[in-house]
């Protein structure tokens, strides 16, 4: 299994493989994290607590905002973080 | 290789153009309701038949005649073979005069000269035989990878696009750029939220500003329909491969482009004025985008693909670049190149000189698989131009 974080700023990793819940991980600049959701091949997980609201981090630029508090090892995807961008119905911000 | 001035490839001299990779032979039927005679008397006779479908219910507007005759005067297109009828042999002539200044030999059928289904049938065959024997006698000769512009793409993009297969393509362009060649990064509606990387490689404030309102328009345009990209960008399928926003699509997208400056920013289908990274406005449609790149004189088209998307250009040679194990296994009919040895240790450079080498062999006749597979598509943006839709692109 490989884990990718892709700069020293991320606040995400990428799996190559599936992990179960419960499985620890070594990540690149971090260290052993527990992951605490299955993470499926090319999905990614939280390497830091993340509060609500809090601009998320990859390839060391803005993905998008957290839409609840996110646990270190937590699946990252579209039930806990959203785009800032190109939504429908005003200006972009 | 090992030549001292430099990496070459074996193509097709043209007068009036970049140099070929390929001598095609094309018909191209300019009234979709002509696409069956066309496909049954182009049949076996190795011409590459191009599949007009509703687009060119817009082949009066100034554009659609730009970008047609723009996309048959591609490098790879040796000769032209077009099919009108009464409704559309003004737009035959106003092609055809476009395809001669460019020194594109090209002839006209039209459906009302003949007598009968079965002759019109007949002198279609006869004109792609003969089209395609005269494009077989000419000779390749060496010329400076300088003389290429690539194309790239992305389609069915998943979590390992932009680290795998996008950087991959993206060494290739480091490397085509760094000998004097050039290349197209496109679709920027999924450069959204990538915008200000691209502005800060800009080699001036212009193209600067340009990259920037290109992005920003096509964000604006999805607010004016009241459009929520969220729900089509990254779409259900990317989403399945793990990619969640549209920012995070954009930032791996943007790796196709390597890491040297961006020189320039154009138009759908115009061709780059210098060598070196240059951004085209175009939509996200795989489709239209190679039709795009194809029209600006790409010769060939570096695809990379995380769900095996099989498509390829009549004219453009496409090569398709898996970013996973699975696809580029499970799909190794489509899959040309398996880009996700660098998710197994491999280095990105290692990555990228085999896939310039690839490229280079393409170049110099090799089929792709899409090629051999007669995978081509066509499709132009609808309504016309992006500029169009997007409204203040400029």
């Amino acid at each position: 299994m490989t884990v990718l974080r892709l700069h020293g700023e991320d606040d995400v990793a990428v799996t190559t493989e599936p992990i179960a819940a419960g499985t620890g991980v070594n990540v690149s600049g971090i260290g052993l994290i527990h992951v605490v959701d299955p993470i499926p091949a090319g999905h990614k997980f939280a390497t830091r607590r993340l509060e609500r609201g809090a601009t998320v981090h990859k390839y060391g630029s803005i993905i998008g905002l957290a839409t609840q508090p996110i646990p270190t090892g937590a699946h990252v995807h579209t039930h806990n973080l959203a785009s800032q961008r190109a939504r429908g119905g005003g200006a972009p911000e | 290789m090992g030549c001292s001035q430099g990496t070459t490839f074996m193509g097709f001299r043209r007068d009036s153009r970049r140099p070929g990779v390929r001598n095609l032979p094309v018909i191209f039927p300019l009234d979709a309701s002509l696409s069956r005679l066309v496909e049954l008397g182009s049949t076996s006779t190795g011409a590459v038949r191009v599949p007009v479908h509703d687009a060119l219910t817009h082949l009066r507007s100034p554009f659609t005649l730009r970008v047609v005759a723009d996309f048959l005067s591609n490098p790879n297109v040796g000769h032209v073979v077009l099919v009108s009828s009464t409704s559309s042999r003004d737009v035959a002539e106003a092609i055809t005069g476009d395809l001669r200044r460019l020194d594109v030999p090209t002839e006209t059928l039209n459906a009302e000269d003949c007598s009968s289904v079965a002759g019109f049938i007949q002198s279609i065959h006869d004109a792609c035989a003969g089209a395609t024997a005269g494009c077989a006698t000419v000779d390749r000769i060496s010329f400076p990878v300088s003389e290429m512009l690539v194309g790239t793409e992305c389609g069915g993009s998943d979590g390992y696009s932009g680290l795998s297969a996008n950087p991959v393509v993206g060494k290739v362009v480091d490397r085509l750029v760094s000998e004097g060649g050039a290349a197209l990064l496109c679709e920027l509606p999924e450069a959204i939220g990538a915008e200000h990387l691209l502005a800060q490689r800009a080699i001036d404030a212009e193209t600067a500003n340009r990259v920037t309102g290109a992005v920003l328009a096509w964000e604006s345009l999805a607010a004016r329909f009241g459009e929520d990209l969220r729900g089509a960008q990254p779409s259900p399928g990317n989403q399945d491969g793990g990619l969640t926003t549209i920012e995070e699509k954009s930032l791996g997208a943007i790796a196709k482009g390597g890491s040297t400056p961006l020189v320039e920013v154009v138009d759908y289908g115009q061709a780059p004025s210098r060598a070196g990274l240059v951004v085209m406005d175009t939509p996200g449609h795989d489709v239209e985008q190679m039709t795009g790149m194809a029209a600006a004189g790409a010769q060939i088209i570096l695809f990379t693909t995380g769900r095996g998307t099989p498509t390829g250009s009549p004219v453009a040679p496409t090569l398709k670049i898996g970013t996973n194990p699975s696809v580029s296994q499970h799909l190794s009919s489509l899959i040309d190149f398996d880009a996700s040895t660098v998710l197994s240790g491999e280095s990105l450079d290692e990555a990228g000189a085999a896939l310039f080498r690839l490229m280079l062999n393409t170049a110099s006749g090799t089929p792709s698989l899409a090629e051999r597979a007669s995978q081509f598509d066509f499709a132009l943006p609808p309504l016309g131009s992006s500029k169009l839709l997007a409204g203040t692109a400029r």
